[in-house]
């Protein structure tokens, strides 16, 4: 019976939501923002891992982290997959900043709920400096965030300022016990110096025992290409477009790519899922509709791609237009493809 | 006698229209017990009065002289203590006749009448005759005596214009022949022999515009007429009562059309609860009960007793029940009686009407969203059917406003739904009492069904939906009442089928339940100070579930942020018992002015294979302090067992709640200022505990499983507060209240260390102004105005933007939790009726405007994407609504 109660209220909130006043879209960049964050791999699998292992890994945290009662072997594995570095980027656009310098810090927190990793005691530095969003607008770095090199190459297991490791902490805080992955938040500070904007941004990186044989590896969601009417739109292509009507756009078919994975449900039986990638649209003058296609409903309702770019319908003159395509897997991984388009009214 | 008047006792019974003392009730109602009645006949005249001490009036000297007579027709307002409280001269004849006739009927002595065996105030209606005696001739000559007058019957019907009620009690003269009068029997027949010739017939009745006729009989004609009535309110004649005692305190009567008339209620009785103190104004213009800080849920709604699972089609529509079909709503915001449970916030008991007692009547009602008929008629001397439909239409007037499908495909959003009642008495006619050692029997069925199919497909759109929701219930309720000496007693078994049916894409869930019950309820007057009351409430249902539905990602495994992948599907069954058992017992000690009423109600519960058992001791107090005012106190814990679909195993439910509890305290008083008006004002602090809330505890397991608990009973909850009604009562052309409620909700969790914080629906102020006036020409116009305080929210603060690259979704930063209000509510409505009165039928066209001068009030509040801004999302705007409503 509370479901009509819901859907009334849902629907008179829906039509009361169209009466206020204008937003900003999000579809339209037009200042400081992070449209999207890369870890490659997305995924690290860690093989001799299951249910026990991570109880004693937690049993360490009793110990005060100390890792002598770890089977030797799932202790070699965690050394190894936790000094394998990885790459990061981030999709950083600043359309007004004119290649101004902003401030980056990057660090690994084991609080999720810290979205700003304000908590100096839950936080490892991974890296910091200054960077320009200009060309690929893409900061890019390598990271080792449970893990650093020492001096001779040698690798550690890296640890907050209380020497707790940070996978070992975040597997603490963690209300699954790691049967998620132990996710990692990786968290992307950025400021500009001379406007003052602050951005915070935060990335899961997921260190997933492998509970069940058949779990594999993600991989990164790359999508193979985009078209414009119909027609393909490469990259470097700067595509003319002229006129104040809404052009449709597409994404080519990436349906072969989507990966079929299995995980363990609450009860340790393996669930088979099929990712449904999501495609967040952007541009830098015009709006596009909807901002984001993909995924699945609740009804098992697969969305196709379809989407449309409406040129700004105050612009008078001609501008280059730049559009961001954004892919998410569903499960960490994430790529973009960036095009270029010159309209004119 | 001579050269004096000839007082005469004319009409002394059934005029009893201006009732305002309902039926027998127990202390217990003490805390605030606001009872809307909008049945026909409910008070029934169970003693009429009866004249004890006549005086005589003077008869006016000036008149005398002329040798005038007069008849001057009063309305004697006879207070429960026999005492007559005021006297009106509907139509003065002069000449001294209505001063004298008035001051004598001051000092007239009557038993007091009863309704409903109590005690209680009647308006009847009276004639006093001032005649001059012939001159003292001494003794009458026969044979000189005039030759014997020729005879005549006028007999007949009298009938209430407009809707063909029958008029009992009223009196029919010739105006050439005063002293010559007949009344009507209960069936609005009347018999009056009179003198042959023109008779100058005059018909008046109490509420009812006297009505004048000129009839031509012949000499021993018997003629036979029927006679349409004009009432001085505008079909049937129904009340409202809002009362803090049944028995001895303040009632308070309303028509149901001056019910139906609250503005900016549609029409709708039910929805005219939420106007009083106690009841927090709920979003938009949904039909939730927020009572006294309580969740929505916690507040039951009965039907004849008869538990249903909701009261408005789809959550905010029109109410389930037709308006023709009510008797009376009993509302208790706190402190209900032992007979009631399973509720910790407040109780709704609606309840029927039987049929019509003396002909077929009717209603049909069309306005913009529905159109219902109502029709009653007794069968026999004994048994009387009364039924309801109705069904909304808005499925096929929106495709003709919706605008074509923006996307270019196909778009369908058709919303039905659909209710009737059907009720067949018999024994006892509606508006007789009941007989003592008779029975009553009824069966009433009744149900709704609400559908809602929604199509959004091709075109452009990138996903295609298609949804059906389906909420039905009917109940089939019966019922034996029994009278006898000093004992009361009713048995009340039903059944009844619930479905909730929802089919999205893949994804189908169906569930049905089964529901048997029994209430039976035994009163006895033991003396007069001591009367007992006790129960059985008994509640059994039978839920079967069958879902089939994609994995749910999140509660059956561990989900990714922003990740709606495609699934495997699974199929869920679930048989869930929920029996709930319960017995309960009163008993009201009065001692002098005091009345206490200890109660206790115990239950055992067995839901999901679960034992729960809860006693719930309870204690109301009445002290009569002086006539006209009454302080009251109720103390009290109530219990409500947990939903049994909430006891599934995890991930669905948590098999181990246990019973919501809330401790009520209450303390009010009550004034009677004039006859009509009254004044109550209620303190309350209620606090509850083991509330359920979600999401409960996660718990691992050894070998890494997980158990998600999706409820706990860590919710605790407190409210504390004032009400106060002022209150109108219905008077010849009025009828208004002032609710004002003033109080605090708040709530945390338990084994944390956050503090109280404000409840959701909490709002300090609430005022609510009602008023409503009747207008010459058959005009009436109502207004409501409403003040609320803003609901709580969270300041936005936006000092940088928090990016969630998971989800693609920004994070929100808020300052303290609901720390701070929306801006306060208020709206005026208004409504303007237009009567057409017809001989045998009534139409009424009206509008009903929300929002007159179209105030922006904030319903919700929603952010643009970077939650930099809030933005309001206003409520309902100036919003006119108009319909017919024929009744005969």
């Amino acid at each position: 019976m509370r479901a009509h109660m819901l859907t009334f209220t849902a629907l008179l909130l829906v039509l009361a939501s169209a009466c206020v006043d204008r937003q900003d879209d999000p579809t339209t960049v037009h200042d400081l923002r992070v449209l999207g964050m890369q870890l490659d791999p997305p995924e690290v699998l860690i093989t001799r891992c299951n249910a026990g292992s991570l109880q004693k890994l937690i049993a360490t945290q009793a110990d005060g982290g100390s890792l002598s009662n770890l089977d030797p072997l799932l202790l070699f594995e965690l050394l190894s997959v936790a000094s394998q570095p990885l790459d990061f980027r981030a999709l950083i656009v600043d359309p007004k900043g004119n290649g101004r310098a902003l401030h980056y810090r990057l660090s690994a927190c084991t609080d999720i709920s810290d979205r700003t990793c304000a908590n100096p005691d839950k936080r490892a530095l991974l890296n910091e400096g200054d960077f320009a969003a200009s060309g690929t607008n893409e900061l890019a770095l390598q990271v080792a965030p449970v893990s650093e090199l020492h001096d001779g190459g040698l690798p550690s297991i890296r640890s907050l300022p209380n020497g707790t490791a940070v996978l070992l902490d975040v597997l603490q805080n963690d209300t699954f016990r790691g049967l998620g992955g132990i996710r990692v938040p990786l968290v992307l500070e950025l400021t500009a110096p001379d406007s003052g904007e602050h951005v915070y941004a935060q990335k899961l990186m997921p260190y997933v025992c492998k509970f069940l044989p058949d779990m594999t590896q993600n991989v990164l969601p790359v999508l193979p290409g985009m078209t414009v009417l119909d027609a393909g739109w490469d990259a470097g292509v700067g595509l003319e477009l002229s006129g104040h009507a809404e052009i449709a756009m597409d994404a080519v078919d990436f349906t072969p790519l989507q990966e079929t994975y299995v995980l363990p449900s609450l009860q340790l039986r393996p669930v088979t899922l099929t990712e449904s990638w999501k495609i967040a649209h952007y541009a830098t003058s015009g709006t596009m509709s909807p901002y984001e296609t993909g995924g699945t409903n609740l009804g098992g309702g697969v969305s196709r791609s379809n989407f449309k770019w409406t040129p700004d319908s105050a612009a008078k003159e001609p501008v280059d237009v730049t559009f961001y395509f954004v892919a998410r897997d569903g499960r960490g991984g994430e790529s973009w493809l960036t095009r270029q388009a010159h309209w004119s009214p | 006698m001579t050269q004096r008047q000839l007082g005469r006792f004319c009409i002394t019974v059934a005029l009893l229209l201006c009732v305002l003392q309902p039926r027998t009730v127990a202390a217990y109602e003490g805390a605030t017990r606001v009872e809307i009645d909008a049945g026909v006949h409910v008070p029934v005249l169970t003693k009429p009065p009866a004249l004890l001490e006549f005086a005589e009036a003077a008869y006016p000297e000036e008149a005398q002289k002329m040798g005038l007579t007069a008849s001057v027709r009063m309305l004697l307002t006879i207070g429960a203590d026999g005492g007559v409280s005021d006297v009106q001269v509907p139509e003065p004849v002069g000449n001294g006749f209505d001063e004298a006739a008035v001051a004598a009927a001051k000092r007239f002595s009557f038993s007091a009448a009863e309704i409903d065996f109590a005690p209680a105030p009647v308006q009847i209606a009276y004639v006093y005759h001032f005649t001059l005696a012939p001159p003292d001739a001494g003794a009458p000559d026969v044979d000189a005596g005039p030759p014997p007058v020729p005879m005549a019957h006028l007999k007949g019907e009298l009938i209430a214009r407009g809707s063909r009620t029958r008029i009992s009690g009223a009196l029919v003269s010739c105006l050439n022949h005063p002293d010559q009068q007949a009344s009507s029997d209960e069936d609005g027949h009347f018999d009056l022999k009179t003198e042959a010739g023109a008779c100058e017939v005059r018909v008046t009745a109490a509420e009812f515009e006297t009505f004048k006729t000129t009839e031509t009989l012949e000499p021993d004609e018997v003629k036979d007429v029927k006679l349409y009535v004009q009432p001085k309110t505008v079909g049937y004649e129904t009340v409202v009562r809002s009362t803090r005692d049944k028995k001895e305190v303040v009632s308070r009567t309303l028509s149901r059309q001056e019910l139906q008339k609250v503005p900016g209620t549609f029409g709708d009785p039910i929805r005219v609860i939420q106007n009083f103190p106690g009841v927090a104004r709920a979003p938009f213009i949904s039909g939730q009960l927020i009572v006294r800080g309580a969740n929505p849920s916690q507040t039951l709604t009965f039907f004849d007793g008869v538990e249903i699972p909701l009261l408005f089609h789809f959550g905010g529509g029109p109410s389930v029940v037709n308006a023709e079909f009510l008797d009376r709503i009993d509302f208790y915001p706190g402190g209900f009686g032992a007979r009631y449970g399973r509720a910790v916030g407040g109780v709704v008991d609606v309840v029927s009407r039987k049929g019509a007692a003396d002909t077929l009547h009717g209603a049909v009602q069309v306005d913009i969203k529905d159109s219902s008929l109502f029709l009653e008629a007794p069968l026999t001397d004994s048994v009387s059917l009364a039924g309801a439909i109705r069904r909304s239409y808005i499925d096929a007037l929106l495709p003709l406003v919706l605008p074509k499908d923006p996307q270019g495909g196909t778009l369908l959003i058709l919303p039905v739904y659909f209710d009737y009642q059907v009720r067949l008495d018999v024994g006892g006619k509606r508006g007789q009492p009941p007989v003592d050692g008779g029975s009553t029997f009824s069966v009433f069925a009744f149900g709704s069904d609400d559908r809602l199919k929604v199509v959004a497909t091709g075109g452009g759109r990138n996903v295609d939906v298609t949804a059906n929701l389906t909420t039905l219930f009917h109940r089939v309720v019966a019922s034996w009442n029994y009278r006898k000496d000093n004992v009361r007693f009713k048995l009340t078994p039903y059944v009844g089928y619930d479905l909730a049916a929802i089919e999205f894409g893949v994804a189908k869930i169906n569930a049905d339940r089964f529901t048997q019950g029994l209430r039976q309820d035994l009163e006895v007057e033991a003396s007069s100070f001591l009367t007992v009351r006790a129960g059985a409430d008994i509640f059994n249902s039978v839920l079967v579930g069958k879902a089939e539905l994609p994995v749910i990602t999140g509660t059956q495994t561990v989900d990714w942020p922003g990740s709606d992948p495609k699934t495997q599907s699974q199929t869920i069954t679930a048989v869930i018992g929920s029996f709930d058992g319960a017995l309960y017992t009163e008993a009201d000690l009065k001692l002098g002015t005091l009345t206490l009423t200890p109660g206790l109600r115990g239950s055992h519960a067995y839901i999901n294979g679960q034992s729960r058992n809860a006693v719930d001791p309870r204690l109301w107090v009445k002290w009569q302090a002086l006539e006209w005012t009454t302080i009251k106190g109720s103390i009290g814990l109530y219990t409500q067992p947990p939903a049994g679909e909430n006891m599934q195993p995890s991930p669905f439910g948590t098999p181990s709640l246990i019973h919501e509890k809330a401790f009520q305290t209450s303390l009010g008083v009550a004034q009677k200022i004039t006859d009509v008006i009254n004044v109550d004002v209620t303190g309350f602090y209620n606090r509850r505990y083991d509330n359920v809330v979600s999401p409960g505890a996660t718990t691992v397991n050894d070998n890494g499983s997980v158990e998600t608990s999706r409820f706990s009973n860590r919710g605790l909850g407190r409210a504390y507060g004032l009400e106060v009604l002022a209150r109108h009562e219905v008077t010849k052309n009025f009828f208004g209240w002032v609710a004002y409620t003033f109080s605090r909700s708040e709530e945390r969790r338990s084994g944390t260390p956050d503090g109280y914080v404000l409840n959701t629906f909490d709002q300090t102020h609430i005022l609510t102004l009602i008023g409503s006036y009747r207008l010459p020409f058959g005009f009436e116009i109502g207004a409501r105005f409403r003040y609320v305080t803003g609901r709580p929210n969270s300041p936005l603060i936006h000092d940088y933007d928090i990016y969630n690259s998971e989800s693609n979704r920004y994070n929100s930063t808020f300052g303290a939790f609901r720390s701070s209000r929306v801006t306060d509510f208020h709206q005026l409505d208004i409504r303007l009726d237009k009567y057409f009165t017809f001989d045998k039928w009534t139409l009424d066209l009206y509008a009903d405007v929300q929002n007159v001068y179209n105030r922006k009030n904030v319903e919700a509040t929603v952010y643009d994407y970077r939650f930099r801004q809030s933005f309001d999302v206003p409520g309902i705007p100036f919003l006119p609504v108009i319909g017919a409503k024929a009744t005969f």
